[in-house]
């Protein structure tokens, strides 16, 4: 089968988290070298075509340090996948009220951290993809968290501005906006999320996201940037 | 897991206008994974020539006329589709047309000429296929919409209205039968070069303009949308519907200062 991502370094954030266990299986799966950030204090595994790197994605200092460790190993970077990792349950949404600038400051900092670190590397590659996940209230006002709704909204127009700044060094910056989807978190906290009003009527499982950031990632989508790409199942549109 | 080298394996597929540019380019890409294409074109001589360019690399592709906003054309050949397959599991409504005029310079005439095509072909080939799709359960509908549907295009007032109309008509009907397991998605090119575009692309000043504009620095080709159809086709994209796809180089994402790129 074609590899999308053959020869290819991508760097993924909390890459022991639900999505980035099944991000980082699929990207293997296609040929990429895999960077995998971790809670500092982690005892980091490493193979030859896996490395794990502890980081604090709030501090400047700790994202160039990893980053310094994966170009060491890998010599490159091409992809960084600004990982999902936002609490789904709606119980944690509502609590995240009480914790505005806390919850802006974990999220929308650490993106653009991320980015302000790793462009230079994606620079030097000679262009490359980085793509942010984020919820779909990135578009749209949240019932439950005003928190989530301006990160992740914040997220949204840091990607675009990232996209229209650093297109001329070829590096594409894409959002992909997630409804509601049966991760291992939303199964073991709240099994009264209602799916009638989704359109599609179900919540959506693992292999139905990461093929889409496979796609943002890959070079199949090299004329794409500056967008968002939402994964609901019609949920936002409803 | 998918096979990204046949995503399309047993799939039967509807392409309209696809005798050229992206069309033609989707067309292509189909064939090589699998699918059982059907061409619906205006240009009835041109389509058979991509049936032969695809049959001859070993594809299945069938060229048939159809004119788009024509509903008994569009019931005929659903009809000759699934008498033939046995099902339509995928329309890709990619026909369109323009006529380049700011609105005080179109006739009314003009205006509907530009909505019959581009809206109303769109509307009748959804209520083509959509009954079918409700009987298998699963359907997969691809609308071409463009930048122009999300932006005010400065030259083309009623291309820009009809593509706004396909975006949201694309997520009224996502909304309406994404129950019954049918995804319908729309796809927005900025500047690509295909025969619609290659009057202004080939004029070399105004094609330096455009780049200019364009943060990739690049216009598009008709690969690149290609092969977001390809994924919108696919089983990797399959809980999204009523989206967008935005394939521009980045020309929709930042606000042009004196319509060119900033820096």
């Amino acid at each position: 089968m074609r590899k999308k991502l053959e020869e290819k370094v991508v760097f993924i954030t909390h890459g022991s988290s639900f999505w980035g266990k099944a991000l980082s299986d699929l990207f293997q799966e296609h040929g990429a070298k895999l960077v995998l950030g971790v809670p500092p204090g982690t005892k980091c595994a490493q193979t030859d075509n896996r490395i794990e790197v502890p980081i604090q994605y709030t501090e400047e200092n700790s994202w160039d340090n990893a980053l310094k460790t994966a170009s060491n190993k890998f010599g490159q970077i091409d992809v960084l996948i600004n990982n999902f990792n936002h609490p789904t349950a709606k119980q944690t949404l509502n609590s995240l009220d009480t914790t505005f600038y806390s919850t802006v400051h974990n999220y929308l900092n650490s993106v653009f951290l991320g980015a302000k670190s790793t462009i230079p590397h994606l620079k030097a590659a000679g262009g490359g993809s980085i793509v942010n996940l984020v919820s779909m209230y990135a578009n749209i006002g949240s019932p439950a968290s005003s928190a989530l709704a301006s990160s992740d909204g914040g997220i949204r127009t840091l990607s675009k501005s990232i996209a229209v700044q650093y297109a001329k060094y070829n590096i594409r910056s894409n959002c992909i906006l997630m409804g509601l989807f049966a991760t291992d978190r939303l199964q073991n906290t709240d099994t009264t999320v209602s799916t009638s009003q989704i359109p599609m009527a179900r919540l959506g499982n693992a292999e139905e996201l990461i093929h889409v950031v496979l796609h943002l990632s890959s070079k199949d989508s090299w004329y794409i940037t500056g967008t968002e790409i939402i994964v609901d199942g019609g949920f936002s549109n409803a | 897991m998918l096979d990204y080298d046949r995503l399309l394996a047993h799939k039967t597929i509807l392409i309209t206008g696809g005798s050229q540019g992206i069309g033609k380019a989707i067309a292509k890409l189909f064939a090589t994974h699998g699918a059982t294409l059907f061409i619906g074109d205006i240009a009835t001589d041109q389509a058979r020539a991509v049936e032969k360019e695809i049959v001859g690399q070993g594809g299945k592709c069938t060229a048939l006329s159809l004119n788009v906003t024509a509903e008994q054309e569009w019931t005929d050949l659903v009809n000759k589709v699934v008498a033939e397959t046995g099902t339509i599991d995928v329309l890709v409504n990619n026909a369109g047309t323009n006529i380049r005029k700011p609105l005080l310079e179109m006739s009314l005439t003009e205006w509907e000429q530009v909505i019959n095509v581009n809206v109303n072909g769109v509307f009748l080939g959804m209520s083509a296929v959509i009954p079918r799709m409700i009987a298998n359960r699963t359907g997969n509908i691809i609308n071409m919409s463009s930048v122009a549907g999300l932006l005010g295009h400065l030259k083309a007032a009623a291309y820009s209205s009809s593509k706004g109309a396909v975006r949201s008509l694309t997520k009224a009907a996502a909304v309406q039968y994404g129950s019954h397991g049918i995804r319908i998605n729309s796809i927005h090119p900025g500047m690509i070069y295909s025969p619609m575009t290659a009057a202004t692309l080939d004029n070399k000043e105004q094609l330096e303009q455009l780049e200019k504009t364009i943060p990739l620095g690049r216009v598009g080709l008709t690969d690149d949308v290609a092969q977001a159809a390809l994924f919108l086709a696919s089983d990797a994209s399959s809980y999204m519907t009523g989206s967008e796809m935005v394939i521009d180089g980045g020309q929709s994402c930042y606000f042009t200062f004196n319509g060119s790129f900033p820096w």
